[in-house]
């Protein structure tokens, strides 16, 4: 291989056809006379610009139906011609320095000498220490394991995204699972319910995974009183989008019910009936707390869904599965609005150290203004949040820009690169090249857990009954 | 894609002269000369020939004589044939050879040549591609000693003289052009330029070779120029007959032979101005002199019949053409190869005219 050129902080090498070069692969060119490398990495591949190729194609082409002959070619130059013709250009990135001692540092001030700097294959793997303390095996890198360190993703915003059946459910599965392997708690927004075996292995046998899932239909209760007003507005006003005058009126009911020791939903619906206000405000509180009540959440609260058994599912390592499927729109949003709620209070109160929570579609049940809220308030309190989306343009900008960790598989659609081409841990013309075109269950990598070397991945496949595939009729 | 106007119908089994195998592989002579040539390279640098696109083609220039023809002479009014397609095909090949310069060397220069064969088939065209065959043609001392051991490959002519590349060229050219004579039987041959020789560099005696040979297995000979030297009062004599739409034939033989003394430069063939089509330019046509006039205007009306398609000239010379003509990928191919197996080091010398003129300083016309 060697130096085309350099502008910016992209390198073109050339790389001839007896040479292996794949896109994401990293190289070192290492300069002798000043003793370091820079360290690069391909992101897309060309055909090198070699004059004279379009009339050597259309020659062939001219060979291809009406003309048919042979060549007496005592030296073989048509074997360089096909060669030349095969010549490659890398486009690389360049993505720091290797300095003498082997350690990495950000300096891309300097050029390597184009005639006598050496090109070689760069193992990155060895630079984000493949594992650390905690290791969590994702998959591999060119027959490699690589394992990222389950830390990474601690105290972060991390983003899954790709197109559907590119294997971004699968890649969740595995580290949740790890994550809890290493004594995280988990809880898992599922959608749809591809979650709920995740404690089965995929020929039935029960794995060591600690999982409960809890859903409307397998008797999931609260107590109205036990939530407190501030979940239970919450629900009212941003999943049941109820005026703020209104809000107030409730506020003044709960707390006269409260002073009694009679907060229940059906004590709320009747006295809201009796109330003395206006007649819209009067109606806005009926109709929500009615919704509420139809929803089948409330139906036993001698038996209700506490914080404390909440916490008792997640520590030490347990998932909890809050599955959604099934379930409209506006149940949804009520769950999630309850349990995120519930959450607050468990890490408020210092009951847990983190949690981490794993939001599938997230767009589907969380309201506009909980973005923010993920990656500011939530985020110091210890929720720690992994979007799971297809949809890249659905979750915020924000977010993007917030985000640690980035895991992206396939997309095509120039509107989805386009919108994860707005993470901050990679320029977007990585992500556009590299991103485009990759087979299913691999990932390009991006953020703290790979020290911010992108890393192309083949995810580890997962003896779990996944359920998230997605159902044939032919099949 | 070839835009193909006329069917043909012959079976394969009537075209006669379709070579079989390879059955003329380069002559031992001349990968002998090359090899030795280029075993004088080693240790040497090499100053790579450029690849801009403006500089490719400049060694395959036609090289014609010139000659300004009296004015008078050409308005004397010059008899007008006509030519009638037919459609009835016999076989037609043609060839042509190129060569081009590969690089500079301390002692010389490094030159490509490459010869084509192309035979016409009712379904499709044949072609055989001999090289490239490298030359390193130097000026210093030691060319002298090649001299003589060479003498014999090129019938007395030596290496180190002015033009030897075209000397170089020309063997290639009329050697691929006997093999032609050789293997095509009632047919017609289709040479690329003329059929003029006598000068040192294309002797008569090697075309007059070709002829008779062509003659003997019953085949016609014509040489198409795309090009033309020949003048009337400094205006391309192309230019004078250029009013007739329908395919003709104009015979200036007369009046240029007139111009020349008989000796050296021999005229081969009848000179001619020909337009093979009606939408077709004009060319010079040079025909086998020995060739009756009546069998002459037989075989272009079969060209014009069956090969003609692209602008008035014949595919099959077209075609020749396009494979012999280096492409600047074959050229860095070519200095790819001399780098790797003739132990030189490529040493790209910067440019004087580029260093005097900057953009200016690039002409095909004299670099």
């Amino acid at each position: 291989m060697r130096i085309y050129r350099k502008e910016g902080d992209e390198v073109q090498l050339i790389a001839f056809p007896d040479e292996q070069v794949d896109k994401a692969d990293y190289f070192l060119i290492e300069d002798p006379s000043v003793s370091r490398g820079l360290l690069v990495q391909v992101i897309d591949l060309q055909y090198a610009n070699v004059p004279g190729v379009l009339e050597d194609i259309l020659r062939d082409v001219m060979t291809d139906g009406e003309l048919d002959g042979k060549d007496v070619d005592p030296l073989n130059i048509s074997s360089e011609v096909d060669a030349l013709k095969d010549t490659r250009l890398a486009v690389c990135k360049v993505r720091g320095t290797i300095d003498q001692d082997g350690s990495l540092t950000s300096s891309t001030s300097w050029l390597p000498s184009r005639t006598t700097s050496r090109i070689r294959p760069y193992q990155v793997t060895r630079l984000i220490t493949n594992g650390g303390h905690r290791p969590v095996k994702v998959g591999h890198a060119d027959g490699e394991p690589v394992q990222i360190d389950a830390t990474g993703l601690d105290g972060g915003l991390n983003i899954i995204t790709g197109r559907k059946g590119s294997g971004k459910s699968h890649l969740a599965k595995l580290l949740l699972l790890s994550m809890a392997g290493w004594g995280a708690p988990c809880i898992v927004l599922d959608v749809n319910g591809e979650y709920v075996n995740l404690h089965k292995s995929k020929d039935g046998r029960q794995s060591n995974s600690r999982l409960t899932v809890l859903a409307v239909r397998s008797g999931l209760n609260f107590a109205t009183a036990k939530l407190g007003l501030r979940t239970i507005a919450g629900v009212l006003s941003h999943a049941l989008d109820l005026p703020a005058t209104s809000s107030k009126v409730f506020t003044t009911i709960w707390r006269q019910l409260e002073s009694r020791g009679e907060v229940s939903l059906p004590n709320l619906i009747s006295t809201v009936q009796t109330w003395s206000c206006h007649e819209s405000v009067r109606d806005a509180l009926a109709s929500r707390l009615q919704v509420l009540l139809e929803t089948g959440l409330f139906t036993d609260e001698t038996n209700p869904l506490t914080e404390e058994k909440i916490l008792h599912t997640i520590e030490n390592g347990g998932v909890l599965v809050v599955n959604l499927k099934n379930q409209n729109q506006t149940v949804r949003r009520i769950l999630v609005e309850i349990f995120l709620g519930e959450l607050t209070k468990i890490l408020s109160s210092n009951w847990l150290r983190a949690a981490f929570l794993f939001a599938e579609e997230a767009h589907l049940y969380l309201r506009d203004t909980y973005w923010d809220d993920i990656v500011t308030r939530m985020r110091h309190i210890g929720l720690f949040t992994t979007f799971i989306t297809n949809q890249p343009d659905t979750v915020q900008e924000a977010i993007y820009r917030q985000a640690d960790n980035i895991f992206i598989f396939n997309f095509t659609n120039e509107h989805d690169i386009e919108a994860i081409g707005k993470v901050a841990k990679a320029d977007s013309e990585t992500i556009r090249y590299l991103v485009r075109g990759i087979p299913t269950r691999r990932c390009l990598l991006l953020g703290n857990v790979v020290h911010d070397l992108p890393m192309m991945v083949d995810v580890e496949p997962l003896d779990v009954r996944t359920m998230g595939e997605t159902r044939l009729f032919f099949n | 894609m070839l835009h193909r106007t006329q069917e043909l119908i012959e079976p394969l089994r009537e075209l006669k002269s379709i070579p079989e195998g390879n059955t003329h592989p380069i002559p031992e002579s001349l990968l002998e000369l090359s090899s030795r040539s280029m075993r004088s390279l080693r240790g040497a640098s090499l100053n790579p020939r450029n690849m801009s696109l403006v500089e490719i083609g400049i060694d395959d220039g036609e090289s014609e004589e010139s000659l300004d023809l009296g004015h008078s002479q050409v308005s004397m009014g010059l008899k007008q044939t006509p030519i009638q397609p037919l459609r009835d095909t016999i076989p037609i090949a043609a060839c042509d050879a190129a060569s081009v310069k590969i690089g500079e060397t301390e002692t010389g220069m490094i030159f490509a040549i490459r010869a084509v064969a192309v035979w016409r088939q009712p379904d499709r065209f044949l072609f055989t591609r001999w090289g490239p065959l490298l030359f390193h043609i130097t000026n210093s001392e030691e060319p002298e000693r090649l001299r003589d051991e060479d003498s014999q490959v090129f019938g007395g002519l030596s290496v180190k003289t002015l033009r030897v590349l075209t000397r170089l060229r020309n063997h290639v050219e009329r050697w691929t052009q006997g093999v032609l004579s050789e293997t095509v039987k009632n047919g017609i041959i289709l040479l690329d330029g003329s059929l003029t020789a006598g000068t040192p560099d294309n002797p008569a005696s090697r075309v007059k070779n070709i002829l008779n040979t062509a003659r003997s297995n019953h085949t016609i000979t014509l040489a198409l120029s795309k090009s033309t030297q020949l003048t009337v009062g400094g205006k391309n004599i192309l230019t004078f007959f250029e009013a007739e739409r329908t395919p003709h034939l104009f015979d200036i033989s007369s009046i240029v032979e007139a111009e020349y003394p008989p000796y050296p430069v021999r005229f081969l063939g009848r000179v001619c101005v020909v337009k093979f089509s009606s939408d077709g330019f004009l060319f010079r046509l040079d025909i086998d002199k020995e060739t009756d006039e009546q069998s002459a205007l037989s075989a272009l009306g079969r060209v014009a019949g069956t090969d003609v398609i692209f602008h008035g000239y014949p595919e099959t010379l077209r075609i020749a053409h396009i494979f012999s003509t280096f492409t600047a990928n074959e050229i860095l191919a070519v200095q790819r190869f001399v780098v790797s197996n003739h132990r030189v080091t490529l040493q790209s010398r910067p440019s004087l005219r580029r260093s005097l003129f900057g953009p200016f300083g690039t002409s095909r016309y004299v670099a």
